[in-house]
């Protein structure tokens, strides 16, 4: 026995006498132990409290303020120079990379640093781009950590760094934020403007550099967003006053998503004041904010420098509650600035400070000071000035004496500005002047003078209105720099209605761009046969393709709307081309003839027999001469021949070139000919008035498929077998570049600028290339199998990209280049601060709950992400939520409260719990003393759909089935050998199958007729692969089939009666951790997301990846449809939530879906 | 994640050097974890070192993935010591304050905390842990897990694989054994 032992043996034993004669035979004769035993029992009855109380607790008081001497980063501080409601700001001294004095501001406790640091980072780039003499750099954000110290604990820098995988665990969430920014040793332009009696013109040139400064920052995409006096300072510069405005990029780092009052109501105490925000920031709509909110602020500050008080001013806001001042804010007229002066109790001072007598003050004011100022202030912000600069060019006319545009043009306002400057000239004839010109009396004046006057005045009309329309311009301008800036932040809903705004004339290349950035999907044209070619006609409004059944068709080409069809060969069609003047098509088809057509009769006008079909297609067998299309190319088999076609004879016989069927293409002027060559063959350019060939060029390794010229007849793509497509120099023979796709190309075009490079073929995918770099700038995925045809819209950029497959379809892309994000959600959830586990959209699919570490449950609004229940379901961590069916009225949670699991069942509306289970049944005892974490092990949650029972998974691998309305235990339905990762009922009306997912992979299918009854073997088994504690299964709407994750990254289909597997998708870069099947469209539709962050869509029947939409920036943990399909909802470990539109508005150019297919279900989806 | 998931599995399966690589991370997960959890809270709240490290296990492991019993095990084992020595640089602290070590910051600090017990026991008992620890280190481990991280006996015994009454048994030897100690130094 050792010591302890024998101690605690000795410490049972009920008195001495039983103690002593204990320890005589467990000592042995060791008497120094027996004497070290004995002493201990005496120890033991001297211990009192020492050591009893068990758990130590840390707990936190106010962090201590920032003091001068402190380093923060690179920065030490100097001393304290100014506070607000902000926080504090300092000078600093920046030690490294250089050695400057700074000013540093640190925001007080209470934003979510994380955020405001990561929208800084956002703005980072654009502020850096800002250098103007009026503007102070905001060089720098970071985070002071938390010093432990505050907490009683100390954490070493060093080690802080350490595990990047986690952001809870990133000191980057902790602490407070503060920002770097240029010192400048100045004052508020108001207090500047009133110590030093500035007159109003002097005022005003200040205020017109201020306008200048926010308009430099507006044509870099960034608004101020907080223009008031602290944020405008005035410093002197060698006796001079200079205007600098600070703090650009701190309101929207601090929150520019302010939906909730109380954030507002703090955000306002926050910023200190909100006198100077615009009505749209007071409406708190949060993101709708553009230039024209910064204009609303310079208007109140220009208010302020006239008058001395902003229009609802300081008195009032003191007074009335939040609400009222939010109203009249965006309600009330302000009264105009001279009218406040005049009634002004303060005049007399007022005015001294401006130098001038009270009463001229108010005379001076108004006018046009007061229309330029009221124009500023327009509670409609479409009525506000434009651009800075145009609030800044009015205040020069002003102070030029040069009409101002703020008011309504009349003849009489403009007249009299131009006479006060020509005051010296007209003298006393002005009077005179107006008269005659109103009046056209024959007065007795010179009518030179009037002459002249008249002349001015149109010209200054003209100059008007070329400033109006430059203005015009620099809006449009702005506008499409805020929408590009909004974008990258995805914020596309906004990006969208910057877009809108744009007038259409001025809509120009990045219009497109954007637009397309934010649209993705093609309009699908579908047919119930197969389609191997198509063709834009020249105008760009017809779409011909070529069918598999010998039809040829034409179409709409933005609608889809089917306008014409004929029979044109016995067979398939191959190729079908636009006469150059669009009313004539060639086509050449199976039937081994190539025919033209007179669209406007349905007549064939001539037809010969080709051999152009026998091998690789043919699509691009056949063309029309450029420009007048008399000639015909046929690429025969073995032969090339050219018809005037017109004159029904052949022009040039050409014999014998080749021994395959060959792709021909014109030169655009029609000069050359190009013709593929085979395997090993060169291919060549012919001149075609003589027959001679002029070049050849390198042969590919494999027979090509297609050519197409540049649209300067410089370059020659030929796209080939050998899974390449080759850039030559029709001139010198060289070898400009190459493309390469994953399987054979069939296809290629130039877009009609010579740019962009367009190749398709049986990798299915249509790549479309920058000509010029190589570099692949869209991959158009959709098509389920080759794409046999390509054409470019002929409008100058190519905007549309046709793409003919046999799938059935023929896809009209929009093919300008697309950045990286392929999709975008309509609501990015950030209410989470920890990482998401799962997510789940109520039976009606109005409310969403999410949960993950934490515990904290959330129930919102899908479309607003409005938190309509704040739940703290478990303390630790919620694995899996499910709505009950079939009223939504009740959420079951599985997770973690302390060391002890639990499942729960609360009210969804108020988190009113209604029954739990603990550990209770698989300990046996009543109230277990002791559960570590995982010794109780619910993971998963799921109802029946009848509602009526709850399934529960567990840690080792029991699967349970409770009543749903009492919570008592019904059974234990089955078993896996390890434990339970997630659970799932097959959704149709009457759901038969329960789908249970281990952590082993194995995913096993129960009766779900049958809960009430023990099974002992599921009804099938799967094999897949459960990397995580997640539900990575779900079956199609139907039953009928089961989706989940699978080796190497895969998803695998199943049928789920037979166990045959139907489907692997591939294409995600990581694990994938969750499936979810679409309810609309019959199950078409499977979303996956997984470890690389991406959600994707794919077509489950085609196998074919549909959609990417990427944003997450952390692992997809949880994926859920709505219940009509039309939304997705991706839970991740970055903390969000995000909601995707799965079918956003179709109202562009490139529609969605066409009506007039009859059998289409291909176009749901977007 | 999976890191300590896979640590504990080695730890299980008789790896001596995973039980080394286990405390850094837990002991700066705990650190983060408190720091962030106290950031969060209002002033004046206070937080478990029990609930501290249920939390960090929850976090730190694929809990499902986790064998039951033998890993959690040494978890709680590198948890108590990371606990101990988090809880012990708090007291130190503490102490300095109260000497004034710390000047100009002390009133601030005097208010920042307020642990339950006095520093000075939880100091005297982290002293001769070690030399228990020499003589008997199932009973040190226990004191780790009871004393620093706050598992009561049940809870102590699950982790250290031992029966609930060996578990008070230890205890009860522990603190006499280290009661004596403190009082002989």
């Amino acid at each position: 026995m050792t010591e302890r032992e024998i101690f605690a043996a000795a410490l049972h034993k009920g008195d001495a006498a039983d103690r002593a004669l204990f320890l005589d035979t467990a000592c042995r004769g060791d008497t120094p132990l027996r004497q070290r035993v004995e002493s201990l029992l005496e120890e033991h009855h001297q211990l009192g409290s020492f050591m009893e109380v068990s758990s130590f607790e840390v707990t936190l008081d106010q962090p201590l303020n920032e003091q001068p001497g402190m380093k923060i980063g690179p920065y030490k501080l100097l001393q304290q120079i100014g506070e607000g409601g902000f926080g504090v700001v300092f000078m600093a001294e920046q030690i490294e990379p250089v050695r400057r004095k700074v000013a540093l501001k640190v925001i007080k406790p209470g934003m979510d640093t994380r955020q405001v640091i990561a929208r800084f980072e956002a703005e980072r780039q654009a502020l850096a781009v800002m250098d103007h003499p009026n503007i102070a750099k905001v060089l720098d954000a970071g985070t002071i950590p938390l010093r432990m110290a505050d907490c009683g604990l100390r954490i070493d820098e060093e080690s802080s760094a350490s595990n990047p995988q986690s952001e809870i665990r990133n000191p980057q969430s902790v602490g407070r934020p503060y920002f770097v920014m240029e010192l400048v040793r100045g004052i508020p332009i108001t207090q500047y403007c009133d110590e030093n009696n500035l007159p109003v013109r002097e005022r005003l040139e200040l205020f017109a550099s201020v306008c200048q400064a926010i308009q430099h920052a507006h044509t870099k995409g960034i608004i101020h967003r907080d223009i008031k006096p602290t944020n405008v300072l005035v410093t002197q510069q060698d006796g001079e006053p200079v205007v600098k405005v600070i703090d650009f990029g701190v309101a929207k780092a601090m929150g520019q998503q302010l939906t909730e009052k109380t954030l507002f109501t703090e955000f306002a105490q926050m910023i200190g004041t909100p006198l100077y925000m615009s009505p749209e920031q007071a409406a708190m709509s949060g993101t709708d904010i553009d230039t024209r909110s910064d204009i609303y602020s310079l208007g109140v500050l220009l208010y302020e420098l006239l008058t001395g008080s902003t229009p609802v001013s300081k008195e009032q806001f003191k007074q009335a509650a939040f609400d009222e001042i939010r109203r009249i804010i965006r309600e009330q007229e302000p009264q105009k600035p001279s009218t406040r002066i005049s009634g002004s109790g303060t005049l007399a001072s007022i005015a001294a400070q401006r130098l001038i007598e009270p009463a001229r003050l108010s005379k001076l004011v108004r006018g046009e000071l007061d229309w330029i100022v009221m124009k500023c202030l327009e509670k409609d912000r479409n009525r506000r000035y434009e651009t800075a600069s145009g609030l800044a060019k009015d205040v020069e006319r002003y102070l030029a004496d040069e009409p101002v545009l703020a008011c309504p043009p009349s003849i009489l306002y403009r007249f009299r500005k131009l006479a006060r400057r020509h005051k010296g000239a007209l003298a006393s004839v002005s009077v005179v002047a107006v008269a005659a010109l109103l009046a056209l009396a024959a007065l007795a004046v010179s009518t030179v003078l009037v002459w002249r006057a008249n002349q001015e005045l149109t010209e200054s009309l003209g100059r008007e209105r070329q400033s109006l329309a430059r203005e015009r311009e620099e809006a449009n301008f702005h506008r499409i720099t805020l929408a590009d800036r909004e974008l990258s932040s995805d914020n596309l809903a906004r990006t969208l209605k910057l877009l809108e705004a744009c007038p259409e004339d001025l809509r120009q290349w990045e219009w497109r761009y954007l637009m397309r950035l934010c649209r993705v999907e093609p309009l699908v044209i579908q047919d119930n046969t197969e389609f191997n070619a198509v063709a834009f006609s020249p105008d760009g409004e017809r779409l011909a393709s070529a069918g598999g059944d010998g039809m040829v068709k034409i179409w709409n080409s933005k609608t889809g709307d089917l306008l014409q069809t004929f029979r044109a060969h016995s067979g398939s069609v191959v190729c079908v081309v636009f006469h150059p003047h669009g009313n004539h098509l060639a086509t050449a088809g199976a039937d081994l003839q190539v025919k033209v057509w007179d669209l406007t009769t349905g007549q064939e006008l001539f037809r010969r027999p080709c051999h152009a079909v026998r091998s690789l297609g043919g699509a691009y067998t056949v063309a029309f001469r450029p420009p007048d299309g008399r000639l015909l190319a046929a690429g025969n088999e073995g032969v090339v021949t050219l018809w005037d076609w017109e004159n029904d004879r052949p022009s040039n016989p050409w014999q014998e070139y080749e021994l395959h069927a060959l792709p021909v293409a014109f030169s655009p002027d029609g000069r050359r000919l190009a013709t593929g060559g085979a395997a090993q063959q060169l291919q060549r350019l012919w001149d075609v008035e003589t027959g001679e060939l002029l070049r050849t060029l390198p042969a590919h390794t494999l027979p090509v498929s297609a050519l197409a010229f540049s649209p300067d007849g410089g370059r020659l793509a030929s796209a080939s077998l050998d899974r390449s497509v080759a850039v030559y120099d029709t001139t010198s023979g060289e070898l400009l570049s190459t493309f390469l796709h994953t399987g054979n190309v069939l296809c290629v075009a130039f877009s009609p600028s010579g740019r962009r490079l367009a190749s398709a073929g049986e990798d299915k995918i249509v790549r479309v290339w920058d000509a010029a770099t190589g570099r692949e700038v869209l991959g158009l995925r959709g098509h389920a199998e080759e794409c046999k045809c390509l054409a470019f819209s002929p409008d100058p950029e190519g905007w549309r990209l046709a793409s003919a497959s046999p799938d059935g379809t023929i896809r009209i892309w929009d093919a300008s280049p697309l950045r990286a994000n392929e999709g975008q959600e309509s609501l990015t959830f950030t209410e989470h601060t920890d990482e998401l586990r799962s997510v789940a959209f109520s039976p009606d699919g109005r409310k969403i709950v999410s949960a993950g570490h934490g515990g904290l449950a959330k129930v919102w609004d899908p479309a607003t992400g409005q938190v309509s229940l704040d739940h703290p379901a478990h303390k630790i961590m919620t694995w899996s939520v499910a709505w009950q069916p079939p009223d939504g009225l009740r959420i079951a949670s599985a997770g973690a409260d302390g060391p002890r699991h639990a499942v729960k069942i609360w009210d969804a509306e108020s988190g009113r719990g209604i029954f739990e289970f603990k550990t209770r049944d698989l300990y046996g005892s009543s109230e277990p003393e002791f559960a570590a974490p995982d010794a109780v092990p619910y993971f998963a949650v799921a109802f029946s759909p009848d509602g009526w029972r709850l399934v529960t998974g567990k840690q080792n691998g029991d699967v349970e089935v409770w009543n749903a309305e009492t919570g008592a235990k019904v059974h234990k339905l089955g078993k896996h050998a390890k434990e339970i990762r997630g659970l799932v009922f097959s959704p149709e009306k009457d759901g038969r199958w329960l789908a249970s997912a281990s952590g082993d992979g194995k995913v096993n299918i129960w009766d779900a007729k049958r809960l009430d009854q023990t099974q002992k073997e599921p009804h099938r088994e799967f094999q897949g692969r459960v990397p995580g504690p997640c539900l990575n299964v779900a079956f199609s709407p139907d039953g009928q089939r089961l989706a989940a994750g699978g080796k190497k990254n895969t998803i695998i289909i199943w049928e789920v009666e037979t166990g045959r597997e139907l489907q692997t998708l591939q294409g995600h870069n990581g694990e994938v951790y969750t499936v979810a099947f679409s309810p609309a469209d019959d199950g078409r539709w499977v979303a996956s997301g997984g470890e690389d962050s991406a959600v994707k869509i794919w077509d489950s029947r085609a196998g074919t990846l549909v959609r990417n939409f990427r944003g997450h920036t952390g692992l997809v943990s949880s994926l859920a449809f709505s219940p009509d399909g039309r939304r997705l909802v991706s839970g991740s470990r970055d903390k969000t939530v995000k909601v995707w539109d799965m079918m956003p508005g179709s109202d562009s150019q490139v529609p969605s879906s066409n009506s007039n297919v009859p059998g289409d279900n291909s176009i749901q989806l977007d | 994640m999976t890191d300590v998931t896979s640590i504990l599995e080695a730890a299980a399966q008789g790896d001596p050097a995973a039980a080394q690589q286990l405390l850094p991370l837990v002991y700066n997960e705990l650190r983060k974890l408190a720091a962030a959890k106290l950031c969060h809270e209002k002033s004046g709240q206070s937080l478990e070192a029990t609930a501290l490290v249920h939390e960090a296990y929850m976090r730190l492991v694929d809990v499902p993935q986790a064998q039951q019993f033998s890993s959690r095990g040494h978890f709680f084992a590198a948890a108590a010591e990371a606990m101990r020595r988090i809880l012990v640089d708090q007291a130190r602290r503490r102490k300095a304050v109260k000497r004034g070590g710390d000047a100009g910051r002390e009133e601030l600090h005097e208010s920042a905390i307020a642990a339950p017990r006095p520093a000075d026991e939880l100091l005297a008992v982290d002293e001769v842990l070690d030399q228990l620890a020499e003589v008997d280190p199932v009973a040190a481990s226990l004191v780790k897990l009871r004393f620093f991280v706050g598992l009561n006996t049940s809870e102590t015994a699950a982790a250290l694989g031992i029966s609930v009454r060996s578990s008070h048994d230890v205890w009860a030897y522990a603190r006499s054994w280290l009661h004596q100690k403190i009082s002989a130094e």
